[in-house]
């Protein structure tokens, strides 16, 4: 007995511990949990598909809104998702100081709301709206201008379909969008910036109606294929000097005052640019990059760690739009990005 | 001298095995590099996307489709695909969405010539007038960003080419694929980020592709006698100072072979085609000056990587004969096993699997891994068979064949699916 049973035993034994650790793969491969491809990315990352998403849900509540607006009427609709709304059909001054809003909130008119409102729900305005002192949004979504006041915080998003005025001290997370112009006062911090143009300024809520004043500096662009000049180490260009191609060093670019880079820079570590230089191309750095006062660049701007942009710069132009992208953005107050500023930890406008 | 070549491949053994630890601890607590996927606002340059396409009728009109609603300028977007002397409908296919999209779609239809894709694409450098061209083969399904994900590296004047990250389709058909998914996360999302990372050498795959035409001139061009074009790519323009860049958020969906003898065909073709990259270009890489010392050293082992496998089978061989002879080899055994163990087959070594599938949110695919050792094994073999073959080949002056991987989608699918 024990002659058969024992090495039957052993090798069940034996079986099952070779078994044991393969059981949830065969048990995955018969009940086919996860099976699926591993999700792609299917949408095109435009930075109004936040806002283009809330338009399509508010869309039911277009007649409400349009009912409100004649009759200047305060009404509570019904979404498809059953929850509910309040469509405010009157404009002027809307709510008390330090209250909170429960409810997803439809302006049907242009609206100047009180200091310290705090909004759970997303904020949809068919006008202007003005905000008071250190209002918290979680998303707004305007079809005209947007003021913030002094220390407004935004949780999600912002779009406007006009310009945005951010005042000082605001908090911008997320998505910050607007389709003629953002003005960031000074203290303000933010996310991904995009608008075609983006200004920055001690005092933004001042500038209304002036978003894009300024001159604009043109570019002469050069035409064909650049060559390209790699050095290893650092490269130093001296104030007044003219380079044709695109520069790449396996240390530190150095462009001094009123120097022309007809072409890009890419540096290894840190690109310095002196006051009044010009970049015809884009410059990447895999450290900083600082761009002195007044200077002229037409391409992106790419760091892997900091960008640190002076006052009186131009980076982009209307016809050139350009991206500025770094974990970290400080920018000086009276400068202009054409197109989009991304910072993924922080961005900060400062004196 | 057993002995001495028995340390020699363990040591071999345990340098990949160390780089293998290193790539996935990069991914948990290294700092990740995606410098270029926020590139939002630019002037985007004009490009050429190259299909390669070769008796692709199941599925030539999904990417043709997909890439008529990418988001990138229209008026700098030129479609070409390459038909490589296809004998299906793939011809006809084509043909129909030319005239459906007129002025969209520029057609190439190759009748002759020498086989395989490096001998296609050098052809149709003839229809690329852009500074910026992308490569795909015909079963990929682009999104609708990719193109611009694709191009924007470009922005940057050192680099040469881009790799985005190519995501199975066909997962749950067969075992076989389950374990394909899990490979090929482990090798884009560890081995390939973790490269990009650390400002190693990430390799331009061949397809969800881009490179920079003037950097591709300067290097001479598709090379047409390789069977890997794009190790052979990668390494000469390493060799000429260009930079490969990997997009791990670039991400196109292809279908991975089904059948076991594809499979052993595919990676044999990749395992020949590498190691022609590695008799081409080690020496060169070994000897250049204009690059950091871990570049040099990653290129190295990059290039081996393919030969590991034979190096491996050699290492058991090995430790069978001095075990037998009564060589002194101590723990030797069990450092190969353990080694063995982390950096068998195609490489992609378990834990880089498990930390992918972690990576991508994947929760319970993960319990096939112990299943992996399977495709690992088959992998093994064929590597090392396709080494033999090809020492062989050389010997006898014999030219090696391309392969072309046979597809099985039955028919067209949604662009841009998702799980």
């Amino acid at each position: 007995m024990n002659e058969v049973l024992a090495p039957a035993a052993l090798a069940a034994l034996t079986g099952s511990m070779v078994a044991l650790p393969l059981t949830p793969a065969v048990l995955e491969i018969l009940r086919r949990k996860d099976a699926g491809p591993l999700p792609a990315r299917k949408d095109d990352g435009n930075i109004r598909n936040f806002a283009r998403s809330m338009r399509r849900y508010i869309a039911p509540l277009r007649e409400p809104l349009a009912v409100c607006a004649q009759s200047g009427a305060i009404q509570e609709s019904c979404l498809g998702d059953g929850s509910y709304a309040l469509v405010v059909g009157q404009g002027g001054d809307y709510g008390a100081s330090d209250e909170k809003i429960q409810t997803l909130i439809l302006f049907a008119q242009s609206v100047s709301l009180s200091h310290r409102m705090i909004f759970l729900k997303d904020l949809y305005a068919a006008g202007d709206l003005y905000g008071g002192r250190q209002i918290i949004f979680r998303a707004v979504l305007a079809e005209k201008d947007v003021f913030l006041g002094e220390e407004t915080l935004v949780a999600r998003w912002l779009h406007s379909e006009g310009s945005v005025f951010a005042g000082r001290g605001s908090t911008l997370y997320g998505r910050l969008s607007a389709e003629t112009a953002a003005a960031l006062s000074t203290g303000c911090k933010f996310e991904r910036v995009c608008a075609p143009v983006i200004v920055t300024a001690a005092n933004a809520l001042q500038r209304r109606g002036h978003q894009a004043d300024g001159t604009v500096r043109e570019f002469h662009i050069q035409q064909g294929r650049l060559g390209r000049s790699r050095i290893r180490g650092d490269i130093h260009f001296h104030p007044g000097e003219m380079f044709l191609g695109n520069i790449i060093a396996t240390g530190a670019v150095r462009i001094d005052e009123k120097t022309r880079i007809l072409g890009s820079a890419k540096a290894g570590t840190h690109i310095q640019l002196g006051t009044g230089a010009e970049v015809e191309g884009s410059l990447v750095s895999s450290g900083r990059i600082d761009v002195g006062p007044e200077c002229l660049i037409r391409g992106p701007v790419l760091a892997d760690k900091e960008i640190v942009i002076a006052s009186g710069v131009q980076i982009g132009s209307p016809d050139s739009p350009a991206t500025v992208s770094a974990p970290r953005i400080r920018i000086s107050s009276g400068s202009r990005v054409y197109g989009t500023l991304w910072a993924r930890l922080e961005g900060r406008v400062e004196e | 001298m057993l002995l001495h070549l028995f340390s020699v491949v363990v040591a071999l053994i345990c340098i990949y095995t160390v780089r293998h630890y290193c790539f996935t601890l990069n991914r948990f607590t290294g700092e990740q590099r995606h410098p270029y996927i926020d590139v939002d606002s630019a002037v985007w340059p004009a490009v050429t996307v190259l299909i390669a396409a070769h008796n692709e009728e199941a599925v030539v009109s999904d990417i043709l489709s997909a890439l008529l609603e990418v988001d990138y300028p229209h008026d700098k977007l030129s479609i070409v695909p390459v038909n490589d002397r296809s004998t299906d409908r793939t011809r006809e296919i084509i043909d129909s969405f030319v005239e459906k999209y007129p002025g969209r779609i520029t057609p190439f239809h190759r009748t002759g010539g020498k086989p395989g894709k490096a001998a296609a694409l050098k052809e149709a450098m003839a229809f690329v007038q852009t500074e910026v061209f992308l490569v795909f083969d015909a079963d990929y399904i682009p999104g609708k960003a990719l193109i611009r994900q694709l191009v924007s590296p470009f922005f940057d004047p050192e680099v040469g080419s881009v790799m985005g990250r190519v995501v199975p389709l066909n997962v749950g058909r067969k075992l076989l694929t389950r374990l394909l998914d899990l490979e090929r996360s482990g090798g884009y999302q560890v081995d390939q980020q973790a490269r990009m990372n650390l400002h190693f050498v990430p390799q331009y795959g061949g397809t969800v592709a881009g490179i920079r035409t003037s950097s591709l001139e300067e290097v001479g061009g598709w090379n047409e006698n390789t069977l890997a074009e794009d190790t052979d790519l990668t390494f000469r323009l390493l060799l000429a100072g260009w930079k490969t860049v990997y997009e791990n958020r670039a991400e196109c969906y292809e279908e991975v072979p089904e059948r076991w003898p594809v499979r052993v065909r595919q990676i044999m073709r990749w395992a020949k085609g590498h190691n022609q990259a590695l008799t081409e270009y080690a020496t060169a890489l070994r000897r250049r000056k204009n690059m950091s010392l871990w570049e040099r050293m990653d290129g190295m082992l990059l290039l081996c990587v393919f030969a590991m496998a034979p190096v491996l089978l050699l290492g058991w061989v090995l430790a069978l004969m001095l075990f037998y002879l009564g060589a002194p080899i101590g723990g030797g055994t069990a450092v190969l096993a353990l080694a063995a163990f982390t950096t068998l087959g195609n490489f992609a070594a378990f834990f880089e699997i498990a930390a992918a599938a972690r990576l991508d949110g994947s929760e319970e695919r993960i319990r096939l891994l112990p299943f992996t050792l399977l495709g690992f094994s088959v992998s093994l073999i064929s590597v090392s068979r396709a080494a033999w073959q090809q020492i062989i080949a050389g010997i006898l002056g014999r030219e090696m064949v391309w392969h072309k991987t046979e597809r099985s989608r039955m028919a067209p699918v949604a662009a841009g699916r998702a799980a």
